[in-house]
């Protein structure tokens, strides 16, 4: 069984062992571009953040977002070469014939091979979490003095997250595999369906831990308290109504103080409106991190039940 | 007569069209069963059905008494299927085929598998997929003869095979029938060939049971008339179809042919003859004696 998965898969898993060994040669040579670039552009004592005003430092931000986007596919490769032809590829050849008409129920059969992609898939993922930890760490490091992983670039590549991204688009490979066929391809069906996982979390993600809400100065200008001086993540800025302050007037929503002061600062300040600017701040990396992991360990889960329910009631 | 495979209107259906419909019937165990029909009859719709990789839409399908269940450990240990489109991993050769069936399976009878191969000349290191079309189907079969179930549901066995192979494979079912006492299903094109090995035929037709009957019983009850073709109103056989040659009319009869005139000649058909005959007349009443009363004929032909 393991041997069979191995087999089929071994052209796919070189390569994608291979675009692994390449991730990391770029990491290697980006991280040296970023020390070099943070030494000159220090020299000039110019922010290496603000890229435009060094070239050594625009240049290393260039590469490194295209590594960052690179490390960032990964999880994806892998839901696509290795999930979805999992069982997809076998009700294609009909090979899931020969196989179910063997001594091993379907259960065993479609368990035993997930485990054999999925144990590997988490290994390897592991050991490559901790290269790209200490990779974004040192790079972050080299941007900005005293900034955390708390940014959506680095939250998408960093961390405990991505091992637990890969094993659920392995695994929702694996279902649509199972379910989506005739009418639908699955691998088709399987880009689209990795792209909105991709987006539901980025916009899920902000709200796994509570926010800081820092009021903003009627004339734009944000304090940010000790507490997010470390790089924090900014999320958005919104309008509300300053808590405590009731308005006696009549207009009672937020649309329709905007609607009257027509771009007014003080007419907002006038009707108890503020700009608030939301945050999570950097000591939220782990807790978001963690949470995230579960949403994905647990939506594996539910995949891997779903995928079981399927493959039983399967009809030729 | 204990009973190995067994159907109760049994119906598959496949969008809006039936491939089997109410279908019932019983294989003895122990019994070579052939399954036959034109193409669309139904044949692989019904092996799968018994495999457990179909699931019926209607009525039931049991085996060994049990209802099949594809997610039961004992019921795919007691069941050999070999699927008629013969799919492989093909980029494994014939030895890691034969080990993944070892893997795979409690009882699996290794040395037979590979002496067949090898008998065979059929090359064990090589890729499936550098294999003959021919030789592929042989290590199907090995592959399921490998698993030494009870019960082996054989989708056309015998296509792809040269004679020589063909008259190979039907000793090796004789065989494993004589030994293991193993009950087999097999379907073909080919009704000559099944009626040396086959003791129980199965006749489908538009996608019903024509005939389901021990193989002596259905030639003790089926007879050529040949005869004038002038007038024929019988009463006590059931014409299932008739040739006329000038003035001479051919009939298959089922029925006790005993009372007609002297102008009638009876001859015993053949298997072919029967099987020709309703598969020309699909709409023919159907031939599915109870088992009691096919039992109880064949101890009184005996």
């Amino acid at each position: 069984m393991t041997q069979i998965t191995w087999r089929r898969y071994r052209i796919r898993i070189i390569a994608l062992s291979l675009y692994v060994v390449a991730l990391i040669v770029f990491m290697i040579l980006t991280h040296h571009a970023f020390q070099d670039a943070a030494t000159v552009c220090g020299r000039l004592h110019i922010d290496v953040n603000l890229g435009r005003h060094c070239n050594a430092a625009a240049s290393a931000e260039s590469h490194g977002s295209l590594v960052e986007t690179a490390i960032a596919l990964l999880p994806l490769f892998i839901g696509f070469f290795l999930g979805t032809p999992m069982v997809a590829s076998e009700l294609e050849r009909k090979t899931n014939r020969l196989a179910w008409s063997q001594g091993i129920t379907r259960t065993k059969w479609l368990v035993r091979t997930w485990l054999t992609l999925a144990i590997p898939t988490v290994v390897v993922m592991s050991l490559f979490a901790l290269i790209v930890q200490w990779w974004a760490t040192h790079i972050v490091t080299s941007i900005s003095s005293g900034g955390g992983l708390i940014q959506p670039a680095q939250m998408l590549i960093s961390g405990v997250a991505p091992i637990a991204f890969a094993l659920l688009l392995l695994t929702l490979g694996m279902f649509i595999g199972t379910t989506v066929r005739r009418f639908f391809s699955p691998y088709a069906t399987s880009v689209v369906a990795f792209v909105a996982v991709l987006a539901v979390m980025q916009f899920v993600l902000p709200s796994l831990a509570a926010k800081v809400v820092v009021p903003t100065h009627p004339f734009g200008v944000t304090h940010l308290p000790n507490g997010l001086r470390s790089r924090p993540w900014f999320i958005k800025s919104v309008y509300r109504f300053v808590p405590g302050i009731h308005v006696g007037n009549h207009l009672r929503t937020v649309g329709a103080v905007l609607q009257f002061c027509k771009g007014n600062p003080m007419c907002y300040q006038a009707h108890g409106l503020q700009i608030v600017s939301l945050y999570q701040p950097a000591s939220h990396y782990w807790v978001l991190q963690w949470r995230e992991a579960g949403i994905y360990i647990a939506a594996t889960g539910v995949l891997l039940s779903l995928s079981i329910w399927s493959i039983r009631r399967w009809s030729a | 007569m204990a009973v190995a495979l067994e159907t109760d209107g049994l119906g598959r259906r496949y969008l809006t069209n039936w491939g089997l419909r109410n279908c019932s019937l019983q294989v003895p165990e122990g019994s070579i069963a052939g399954l036959v029909g034109p193409n669309g009859a139904g044949k692989s719709t019904l092996i799968r059905m018994a495999a457990g990789i179909s699931t019926p839409s209607e009525g039931t399908v049991s085996v060994f008494g049990e209802r099949v269940d594809p997610n039961s450990a004992t019921f795919l240990a007691r069941v050999g299927y070999l699927d008629q489109l013969r799919p492989f991993y093909k980029h494994l050769s014939v030895e890691e085929t034969l080990e993944w069936g070892a893997r795979l399976n409690t009882s699996w009878d290794k040395a037979s598998a590979t002496k067949w191969l090898v008998d065979l000349e059929i090359p064990l290191d090589w890729k499936i997929s550098l294999l003959s079309i021919g030789q592929q189907a042989q290590v199907a079969l090995a592959v399921c003869m490998g698993k030494s179930s009870d019960l082996l549901l054989l989708d056309e066995p015998m296509a792809s095979l040269d004679p020589l192979a063909r008259q190979g494979v039907i000793q090796m079912l004789l065989d494993s029938v004589a030994e293991k006492g193993t009950t087999v299903l097999l379907s073909s094109h080919i009704v000559s060939e099944l009626e040396p090995i086959c003791d129980y035929m199965i006749i489908l037709s538009k996608s019903r049971v024509q005939v389901s009957a021990p193989t002596d019983y259905l030639l003790a009850n089926h007879h050529l008339l040949v005869g004038p073709h002038e007038s024929h109103t019988f009463d006590s056989v059931n014409v299932i179809s008739s040739k006329i040659a000038g003035r001479q009319a051919t009939l298959l009869v089922q029925g006790d042919p005993g009372g007609l005139g002297p102008e009638w000649q009876v001859i015993s058909p053949d298997l072919q003859d029967i099987v020709l005959a309703y598969l020309a007349k699909p709409n023919a009443e159907p031939f599915v004696p109870s088992s009691e009363t096919s039992e109880l004929n064949e101890g009184e032909l005996s």
